[in-house]
């Protein structure tokens, strides 16, 4: 027996799948393209933009198809791109770059995070919505 | 060595993340649901008034332990593969920026510009504080 409202196995699962990959790939890319000191950390900066159009693009999808598999939404969305993006690395780096007098550092990466990452989100929110009503034309024709 | 630790650590944060928003999803679905079907597959997007706490939640519990990880190598001398499973890991599964940004911006579709303002506000604010508070809390 689960606990009420919680979800089924297969769903944590492929949280756990995803969780492990979205975590590696951030590590990976993190050794392949070091912060320098005193830099953007530019790496972080692009998961998170990439990671932001992603998941918005994959909601608004899965917003027209609700039939999509739960475990699967589960496993791409809190999983593996949860996963791959980081906050508490942004905010980490601000603080650090704050701390050490790197104010066009700081003051720069967290406004290219938060508006590059909203506006990835938004568009990935409209790339999502185009391909879904592409897909329920196609599924009209088909009917 | 510090490659497993960051799985480990990372499946860990995602799990742990997804079981506060499961909790949050369900807890809201109970509230609004207007009939007693599913509720315990609404997902995330779904649930009705939803504004995203168990994102903010994780996102400042996750700049908390950032900020304790540092403190411990700089002040206890944690090992280096230690602060990176507790930072890239657990840190870094357990918070999330691209549910940050889906969710402010489904707020901003629906017109809930306060709210959308308020989400970008509160997770920076409070995530900072926390991460500052982790920082002082090991001296």
């Amino acid at each position: 027996m689960k606990p009420a409202g919680m979800p089924a196995g297969r769903a944590w699962l492929a949280v756990a799948a995803g969780g492990l990959i979205g975590a590696e790939l951030r590590y990976g890319l993190g050794l392949a393209f070091p912060d320098l000191p005193g830099a953007v950390p530019w790496a972080t900066l692009l998961i998170n933009v990439g990671g932001s159009f992603a998941l918005a693009a994959l909601t608004t999808i899965w917003i027209a198809r609700p039939q999509t598999a739960f475990w699967l939404r589960a496993g791409l969305g809190p999983g593996l791109l949860g996963s791959f993006t980081t906050f508490s690395a942004v905010v980490f780096s601000v603080d650090q770059l704050a701390r050490a007098g790197e104010h066009m550092a700081w003051a720069a990466y967290l406004a290219l995070s938060v508006l590059l990452g909203l506006a990835a989100a938004g568009l990935g929110w409209r790339f999502g919505k185009s391909v879904a009503v592409r897909h329920d034309a196609g599924a009209g024709r088909r009917a | 060595m510090a490659a497993a630790l960051v799985g480990l650590f990372g499946v860990a944060g995602a799990l742990l993340r997804f079981g506060v928003d499961s909790w949050f999803a369900h807890h809201a679905s109970i509230r609004t649901a207007r009939s007693a079907g599913d509720s315990a597959h609404v997902p995330w997007h779904k649930a009705r008034l939803h504004w995203p706490w168990a994102t903010l939640l994780v996102n400042v519990a996750g700049c908390f332990i950032i900020g304790v990880s540092h403190a411990m190598t700089m002040k206890l001398g944690l090992a280096p593969e230690w602060q990176t499973a507790l930072a890239t890991g657990l840190a870094g599964g357990l918070t999330t920026f691209s549910s940050w940004t889906t969710a402010t911006v489904r707020l901003l579709t629906e017109a809930r510009f306060g709210s959308a303002v308020l989400n970008v506000a509160a997770n920076l604010v409070l995530g900072f504080a926390a991460a500052a508070a982790g920082i002082a809390l090991v001296s």
